[in-house]
């Protein structure tokens, strides 16, 4: 990974931790747009229910353990921050190595380079840059 | 934005789940040539950052009593294109759904199409006739495309709450689908403001990152 992608990840996160775990403790604690529309009209979930969720730690943003407040939101956030970048991540070397599987195929199969990218822009691309 | 759980009927989000099933499958086959050493970390750090704003929910403007959040779809699909987008998007909602109990398990199709596919799409639809050096117009574009991708998820939330029996006898759709639009267009200004704002920080640090590069690293140029 150049420095560049590695300052972009690490400068990203602490902004998206910093987020989820500090300014979010701040937020309104209102019912969001859909929630207020329920219930002013009076809309209900069926009886019947629907599918339960599996049982978690950080039910509505906050952990279980911790009583409601600053440490329980910010233990939350960061957990869901911190979860989410790792399967993004995780999906992403997936693809990219798929990606390099197919390419590496393509070349064996065809022998000739070819750009990944659509006829033109490779052209573009090259002039684009310093 | 997040439709709980017994909200829907098992037509309405069994057919939600194979649309946005197939979208996401087609998604992550299309991703392939996009996921790259510049992309793959733009996706993780937008992904985590679009989680994290969800969580700061805001005063609604001219509508006292009621919150709003970012929903980030259609930012996503600017910044890095439908499909990568699209597999943000649909991580974040699952792990809200599965990890934090926000959102029905089984409304995840519908929560994946409202909050994901569509906006993702129109996003990639504002970035693709986005060439030139007409920056002014391209933001502009990006704004309105905001508020119209909020509007157009919550009013999908309302066809999908009538088709599934939920409006009571008394409110006709009509009442419904303009109270949630109302809502939804104090909330898509803030969406579309905060896309404004996101696009440019991420087009001044990390043009080259950003999904179909080229016209808008040259536009850059042109203004520069």
């Amino acid at each position: 990974m150049t420095a560049r992608n590695r300052h972009t990840l690490i400068a990203g996160a602490l902004v998206a931790l910093l987020v989820a775990g500090v300014v979010s403790y701040f937020a309104s604690r209102n019912p969001d747009g859909l929630e207020a529309t329920q219930v002013r009209l009076g809309i209900a979930a069926s009886p019947d229910g629907g599918v339960a969720p599996p049982p978690s730690p950080f039910k509505d943003y906050g952990l279980r353990w911790l009583p409601a407040g600053f440490a329980s939101n910010a233990v939350a956030g960061l957990a869901g921050t911190v979860l989410v970048l790792a399967i993004l991540l995780g999906l992403g070397a997936l693809l990219k190595r798929s990606r390099q599987t197919e390419a590496t195929e393509a070349t064996r199969s065809t022998l000739t380079l070819r750009s990944p990218l659509p006829q033109g822009e490779g052209e573009q691309r090259q002039s684009s840059r310093p | 934005m997040h439709i709980a759980s017994g909200m829907l009927s098992p037509p309405v989000w069994g057919t939600m789940a194979v649309v946005s099933g197939a979208a996401l499958a087609g998604a992550l086959v299309a991703a392939r040539k996009q996921a790259d050493e510049r992309r793959v970390p733009l996706m993780g750090v937008m992904g985590a950052f679009i989680f994290a704003a969800q969580m700061v929910n805001f005063s609604v403007p001219l509508v006292p009593g009621t919150s709003g959040h970012l929903g980030g779809g259609f930012l996503l699909g600017i910044l890095l294109g439908p499909w990568l987008g699209m597999i943000a998007m649909a991580s974040i909602l699952v792990v809200q759904a599965l990890v934090f109990q926000d959102g029905g398990v089984e409304a995840l199709g519908a929560n994946v199409f409202a909050m994901g596919v569509l906006p993702c799409l129109l996003g990639a639809l504002v970035r693709g006739v986005w060439h030139g050096p007409r920056r002014r117009l391209a933001y502009a574009m990006t704004l309105a495309g905001g508020i119209v991708a909020v509007v157009a998820g919550s009013a999908l939330v309302i066809v999908w709450l009538d088709c599934s029996h939920r409006i009571p006898a008394g409110v006709t759709f009509t009442q419904a689908l303009s109270l949630m639009t109302v809502i939804h267009l104090a909330i898509g200004v803030v969406e579309g403001v905060v896309s404004v704002a996101v696009v440019r920080f991420v087009l001044a640090s990390r043009p080259e990152a950003v999904w179909g590069d080229t016209a808008l690293a040259s536009a850059e140029e042109a203004s520069a």
